[in-house]
């Protein structure tokens, strides 16, 4: 039976789908569909034209486990993303903080901070490039002048990956700065003198009151850093590839290589996969047990 | 000896707002309103014996102690603010102790102190709640709790009223009130309503762009306002200035006369004809908005009903008593009324002693005298 009103609840339903289809196709020709071909590629074999890729089933990922770079690049990414993420967040307080305060060329200031924010990349890359170079590099030229010998920052095993983090925390600090000064220009003023009034230095002040107003903030910061530790790879590619000797590789230019210049699919795919996983674990952390002890206003 | 005293403040930006060279003293205990139409440099002056403001001239001295280039910290002094300044993330019990804990008071002597001033300010069983879930008046308490919890002899508050509606404003005007007596706080005040200023106050200092206008009793201030801008600031509705050749009176003045001394017969008996242009009858008694071309603001508040229609035109008495004389070009008070005229304010009488008269009415007589 088809009467008026199931005819208006179809049209309804109807037009619901049709507003929700240009997200949907979206998403699912370019986020769903790919990380399901990923997981589907993560459990097949490496084929050729003559060893078509059989299903191996897990087969990709012990092999994954037991690849020693593989462990090596996981260790980098895990001390890149231990040292970019709370020294990034950490600078970016501390200049939103000062940003916010009455300075005389406070517009400077900020323009400054963001700067390197509205570089690309590359191009940050490259000029850190110029900063690192051996001998007549800036930071060797300001070494010498306290009689410092050369240091090849870049070409270094224990050096490079320290190299690569400071160009991020320089990319990543003024970025996130701006949302904290967001965020502190939306405490009332009036705040700060009640608190004046009650005598709490102005260390009291930042600590009981903007830290706390600040943490919606601070988790949404600290969700991005977190992604683009894994995310970020672009300066590699300018600074050093990866070396030497595998030494400031990080998982996506591993993934990517594997993918691209060594045309191993499955072992990138079981990578995606694993990186996925434990992107999506950490997002559910952040959001199910850090937002709950969040003051939002 | 006075428990705050201001000298000679000033405080302006690029020459213009803020306050200049502000002069008062107040007794320990007093409630001081600072009154003013907005803009005038009252919350200004606040801030400034706060010490959320600096002067550029002059010295501020509570309870005999020189503050002026103190930190507002350490001028023993607590503030309520229009905005409750409250601090969203901590609850109630949180944000009335944050300034003891700030100052390392006992915990013992936190909770004591926490439960009087929330059983003082009904604030019971709401210990727990974040500000966003109190209603205005309860986040009014809670700011007045916390001022209260300090024990600080002075309380500043600025315009605390001002975001409730008209029924919560009443009741945690009360609620002020009680507290200042109770605790024996020296208050200052800072207001732009005329009827929250006199209702609460011991003392009323008017001011007009930036300087104080009168200093007195509310009941003085009404009685004896020492201008035309006076005049109809206090009183609502406020006091009815009429040009005084109307009134068949030499010079330059204007004569001002509060609404509920003046009586009404037909047309043509009185002093002067006027038109009944509004009509408003509140029970206890009526309020009439007249209409006459020498007059600003004419109007008369009779006891009980009155028999008049709106367009009618009337006759209006204006007992000679009950007369002020402003100058017309200044606008200063030149004569009181004969009589004393408080013998028909139903103003509440405040406490007088240990006040200043108006000065500024003073000094007009003495110069008419000489």
């Amino acid at each position: 039976m088809t009467d008026a009103f199931t005819l208006e609840r179809r049209r309804r339903a109807l037009h619901g789908w049709l507003l929700l289809s240009p997200a949907l196709i979206m998403l699912t020709a370019f986020a769903f569909y790919p990380s399901l071909a990923t997981m589907v590629t993560s459990l097949w074999s490496r084929g050729t034209r003559r060893n078509p890729a059989e299903f191996v089933g897990l087969e990709n990922y012990r092999y994954l486990f037991d690849d020693p770079t593989f462990w090596q690049v996981a260790g980098n990414n895990l001390s890149y993303a231990l040292v970019t993420i709370p020294t990034s967040m950490a600078l970016a307080l501390i200049m939103a903080l000062w940003a916010n305060s009455k300075l005389p060329a406070r517009g400077f200031v900020r323009t400054a901070y963001f700067t390197p924010t509205v570089l690309p990349m590359i191009a940050a890359a490259n000029l850190w490039l110029f900063f690192y170079t051996p001998s007549f590099g800036i930071l060797n030229q300001i070494g010498a002048l306290f009689g410092a010998g050369p240091v090849n920052w870049l070409g270094e095993p224990e050096t490079a990956l320290w190299a690569i983090c400071v160009v991020t925390i320089w990319k990543e600090a003024g970025f996130f700065m701006i949302f904290y000064l967001a965020a502190l220009q939306t405490i009332p003023p009036d705040l700060k003198e009640a608190a004046e009034i009650e005598g709490a230095s102005r260390w009291t002040y930042t600590r009981r009151i903007v830290l706390p107003l600040l943490m919606p903030t601070t988790l949404f910061i600290l969700v991005n850093a977190m992604i683009n530790s894994v995310k970020l790879i672009d300066h590699l590619f300018i600074l050093t590839k990866g070396g030497p000797s595998d030494s400031s590789k990080l998982i996506l230019y591993y993934i990517w290589e594997n993918a691209f210049a060594y045309f191993d699919r499955p072992s990138a795919a079981a990578m995606t996969v694993l990186v996925l996983a434990l992107m999506g674990a950490l997002a559910a952390f952040q959001f199910l047990v850090l937002d709950r002890r969040v003051h939002y206003r | 000896m006075s428990f705050l005293s201001l000298d000679g403040l000033t405080r302006q930006w690029g020459g213009q707002g803020g306050v200049r060279d502000i002069s008062l003293e107040l007794q320990q205990g007093a409630f001081l309103s600072i009154l003013g139409p907005s803009g005038c440099g009252k919350s200004t002056m606040l801030r400034l014996i706060a010490g959320l403001e600096q002067p550029q001239a002059g010295r501020i001295r509570i309870d005999g102690r020189e503050v002026t280039a103190l930190p507002a910290a350490q001028r023993n002094l607590s503030m309520v603010f229009q905005s409750y300044a409250l601090f969203p993330h901590l609850s109630v019990a949180e944000n009335v102790i944050f300034g003891l804990k700030v100052r390392r008071i006992s915990r013992a002597d936190r909770e004591r102190r926490l439960a009087e001033v929330l059983a003082m300010t009904g604030l019971e069983g709401l210990e727990r709640r974040k500000p966003s879930e109190l209603s205005g008046g309860q986040r009014q308490r809670v700011a007045l709790a916390r001022a209260a919890v300090a024990e600080r002899p002075l309380c500043l508050m600025d315009e605390p009223l001002s975001n409730l509606d008209a029924k919560l404003r009443h009741s945690v005007r009360r609620d002020i009130r009680t507290l200042a007596r109770k605790l024996a706080l020296t208050v200052v005040y800072v207001t732009h309503d005329q009827g929250e200023a006199m209702s609460l106050s011991d003392k009323v200092v008017l001011m007009r762009e930036g300087r104080i206008e009168q200093i007195g009793t509310p009941a003085e201030l009404y009685a004896r306002p020492a201008s035309t801008f006076a005049a109809q600031f206090i009183g609502d509705p406020p006091m009815s200035l009429i040009d005084a050749a109307a009134l068949g009176q030499e010079g330059a003045f204007t004569i001002g006369m509060r609404p509920e001394t003046v009586s009404l017969v037909p047309a043509g008996q009185g002093d002067l004809d006027a038109r009944i242009d509004d009509f408003e009858y509140l029970g206890g008694e009526t309020r009439l908005a007249l209409r006459h071309p020498a007059a600003d603001g004419l109007a008369a508040i009779l006891p009980g009903p009155a028999e008049f229609q709106p367009g009618q035109t009337v006759g209006v008495i204006i007992p000679k008593e009950n007369r002020l004389l402003f100058d017309s070009v200044t606008g200063h008070l030149e004569k009181e009324p004969q009589q004393n005229p408080k013998a028909r304010i139903r103003q509440n009488p405040a406490p007088e002693d240990g006040h200043m008269a108006p000065t500024s009415t003073r000094t007009v007589k003495e110069d008419l005298s000489k």
